[in-house]
C-alpha cells in the first residue's frame, strides 16, 4: 500500500511498505529535487540518496518493469498489456555525413522503419519533426523502432 | 553603493552556503553585525537599502502566506501538539519578559518572536539531514503549520496598535479579489519573464495598498500570498526573487542593530536558555502525544529549536531598538545551536536513554 503525505512547504512524501516489511519513502521536494529513503526491516536507520529530476526519471525508467533494459542511451520498453510490442528508444548524434539532409531526403522510415520522434538542437527540443526537417551536424535525435529496425537505421542511414 | 556591496557579499555568502552546506540565516546575520552599526560600520543603511530590505520582508511574508495550508491540522493529535508548543513557548516568555520590565507591547512582540521557530531552517535541516522518512518529520511539519496559523491570528492583534479599521476591510476585499483572479491567471502561458513580473506585482501591490491605506505591508503580503497559494507557477516564479531579497533583508537588518541599547546580559541569557529549553520540552510533549515516545519527542524538540525569519520580520516591523537587538542575537544563537541539535539529535536520544 502506498501512503501519500503532503508536507506543506517541503513537498510530497510517498511511503511504501513491501510484503517483507521493508519501507521505501520517496519525497518530491519543491521545485526539483527528489529524496529516496530505504528502511530495511532489520535496520533502525534509513539510507537515503538525493537525486535531481532527470536522475529520478532514469531510476523510474529502470524500475518501470522487469522487461525493460536500459543501457547508456537506449531504453527498451515492453507493455504488460500488449506483450508483443517491444519498442526501443535510442539517442544519436548527427554526424557530418548527414548535415544538411532532411528526414524526407534520407527516407528514414522507408529504409529502416524507424521514426525520428525528437531532435535537440542548441538546447531547443523539437518533438515529432516534420519530414521536411533538415539535420545539422551536432543535432541530438531520438528514434523509436524495434530492435532490428534500429540496427538497420544504424547501418543504412547513419552508416556506423 | 551599499546595496551593490551587499549584493556582492550576499552572492559570496550564498556560494559558501551552497558549497559547504552551511545554515544561511545565521551567516547573513553575523556578517551584517560585523559590517554594520555594531561592528566595522562599512555597511550603512540608506533609503535605497531600506527599500530592498522591505522588499525582502514583503516577499518573505508573501511566501509564508503561500505556504499556509491548514488541511493537515484536522488530525486531533497534530492540533494538540501545536497547542502544547504554543502554551509552553508563548505564555511563559510573555510573563517572563513582562516580569523583567518590558512594556506589554514589547513583551508581546518578544514572546511571539521567540514562540515561532524558523520554518526555513527547520525544513532545511529535515532535508539536509535526510530525516524526511522519519514519522517525526510529519509532526514537525504540522507544528510549523500550526505556528503559521497562530501567527495569522495573533499578528493582526499585535499590529492592532498600528492599524486603521478601514485598512483591514480594504486588504480583506483585495485578498478576496486576488483569490478569485489568481486561479484564472495562467501565468505559465505568459513566458518566464512576464510570469515573473506578474507574480512579483502581487506582493508589490501589497506594499502599494499598505502605503496608501497606512496598513502594515507584511500583513497584507501574508494575506495576498494566502490568496495565491493554489497557483504553483507564482510560487516558482517568486522563488528566485525571494532568495535574493531575503538575503539582503537579513544582512541590512543585522547591519542596523546597535547593542548600545542591549539589556543586561543576564536578562538575555535567561530568555535564551528558556527559549531553548521550552522548545525542546514542547517537542517532547508532542512526541508523547503523537508517537507515544519520549525519544520521538527529543527528535522533534531538537529540530524545532532554531528561530529565524519570522522573528526578524517581527523585530523589523514592531520591535524598538532593544527588542530588535534581543531578537537578533536570540535568532543567531538559537539558529546555530539548533543546527547542531538537529544534526546530532541521535546523540541526544542516546543520552536520554
Amino acid at each position: 500500500m502506498v501512503r501519500r503525505i503532503e508536507l506543506p512547504g517541503i513537498g510530497t512524501k510517498y511511503e511504501l511498505e513491501t510484503k517483507k516489511g521493508d519501507k521505501i519513502a520517496i519525497v518530491f521536494l519543491f521545485p526539483e529535487k527528489v529524496q529516496l529513503y530505504l528502511l530495511p526491516k532489520s535496520s533502525k536507520d534509513a539510507l537515503s540518496v538525493e537525486m535531481n529530476v532527470d536522475e529520478a526519471r532514469r531510476l523510474g525508467n529502470i524500475l518501470f518493469g522487469a522487461t525493460m533494459k536500459c543501457e547508456k542511451e537506449r531504453i527498451e520498453v515492453s507493455f504488460s498489456e500488449i506483450s508483443a510490442i517491444r519498442l526501443m528508444l535510442h539517442t544519436y548524434r548527427i554526424g557530418k555525413n548527414l548535415d544538411g539532409k532532411s528526414i524526407e531526403d534520407l527516407q528514414i522510415r522507408k529504409r529502416a522503419g524507424v521514426t525520428v520522434i525528437a531532435v535537440s538542437r542548441n538546447n531547443e527540443v523539437i518533438v515529432n519533426p516534420l519530414p521536411s526537417f533538415t539535420f545539422k551536424e551536432g543535432d541530438k535525435i531520438v528514434v523509436v523502432g524495434e530492435k532490428n529496425q534500429i540496427e538497420q537505421f544504424e547501418r543504412e542511414i547513419l552508416e556506423i | 553603493m551599499e546595496v551593490f556591496l551587499a549584493i556582492t557579499i550576499c552572492a559570496l555568502l550564498a556560494y559558501l552556503v551552497k558549497t559547504f552546506s552551511l545554515p544561511s540565516i545565521p551567516l547573513y546575520i553575523v556578517l551584517g553585525l560585523i559590517l554594520g552599526n555594531s561592528g566595522l560600520k562599512i555597511l550603512k543603511s540608506s533609503e535605497v537599502s531600506d527599500v530592498f530590505s522591505e522588499l525582502g520582508a514583503v516577499l518573505l511574508a508573501f511566501y509564508i502566506g503561500m505556504q499556509l495550508n491548514f488541511s493537515t491540522l484536522k488530525k486531533v493529535e497534530n492540533f494538540y501538539s501545536g497547542i502544547a508548543d504554543l502554551i509552553l513557548n508563548f505564555l511563559p516568555i510573555l510573563f517572563l519578559t513582562a516580569f523583567l520590565g518590558f512594556e506589554l507591547k514589547d513583551a508581546l512582540v518578544l514572546s511571539l518572536a521567540i514562540y515561532t521557530s524558523s520554518t526555513i531552517m527547520v525544513f532545511r535541516s529535515l532535508v539536509e539531514n535526510k530525516k524526511l522518512a522519519l514519522p517525526e518529520s510529519e509532526t514537525i511539519v504540522w507544528i510549523m503549520v500550526f505556528e503559521d496559523l497562530v501567527i495569522l491570528i495573533l499578528l493582526p492583534v499585535v499590529f492592532a496598535f498600528h492599524v486603521e479599521i478601514y485598512g483591514i476591510f480594504i486588504v480583506i476585499f483585495s485578498t478576496f479579489l486576488i483569490y478569485n483572479f489568481s486561479e484564472k491567471l495562467k501565468v505559465v502561458k505568459l513566458g518566464e519573464d512576464v510570469a515573473a513580473l506578474v507574480s512579483l506585482s502581487i506582493p508589490a501591490f501589497a506594499v502599494v495598498i499598505s502605503k496608501v491605506f497606512d496598513f502594515p505591508s507584511v500583513l497584507s503580503a501574508i494575506f495576498f500570498g494566502f490568496a495565491c497559494s493554489k497557483v504553483k507557477e507564482i510560487e516558482k516564479a517568486i522563488l528566485p526573487f525571494k532568495e535574493v531579497f531575503l538575503s539582503l533583508f537579513f544582512l541590512f537588518f543585522a547591519a542596523k542593530i546597535s547593542f548600545s541599547v542591549f539589556p543586561d546580559v543576564k536578562v538575555f541569557l535567561i530568555i535564551l536558555i528558556l527559549a531553548v529549553i521550552l522548545k525542546i520540552l514542547a517537542g517532547i510533549l508532542a512526541g508523547l502525544i503523537v508517537h507515544r515516545s519520549f525519544n520521538s519527542g527529543i527528535e522533534i524538540g531538537a529540530t524545532i529549536v532554531p528561530r529565524g525569519e519570522f522573528s526578524i520580520l517581527l523585530a523589523m516591523f514592531l520591535g524598538n531598538e532593544t527588542v530588535s537587538a534581543v531578537i537578533t542575537l536570540l535568532v543567531l544563537v538559537s539558529s546555530i545551536l539548533g543546527s547542531f541539535t538537529a544534526k546530532y539529535s541521535y546523540k541526544l536520544k542516546s543520552i536520554s536513554v
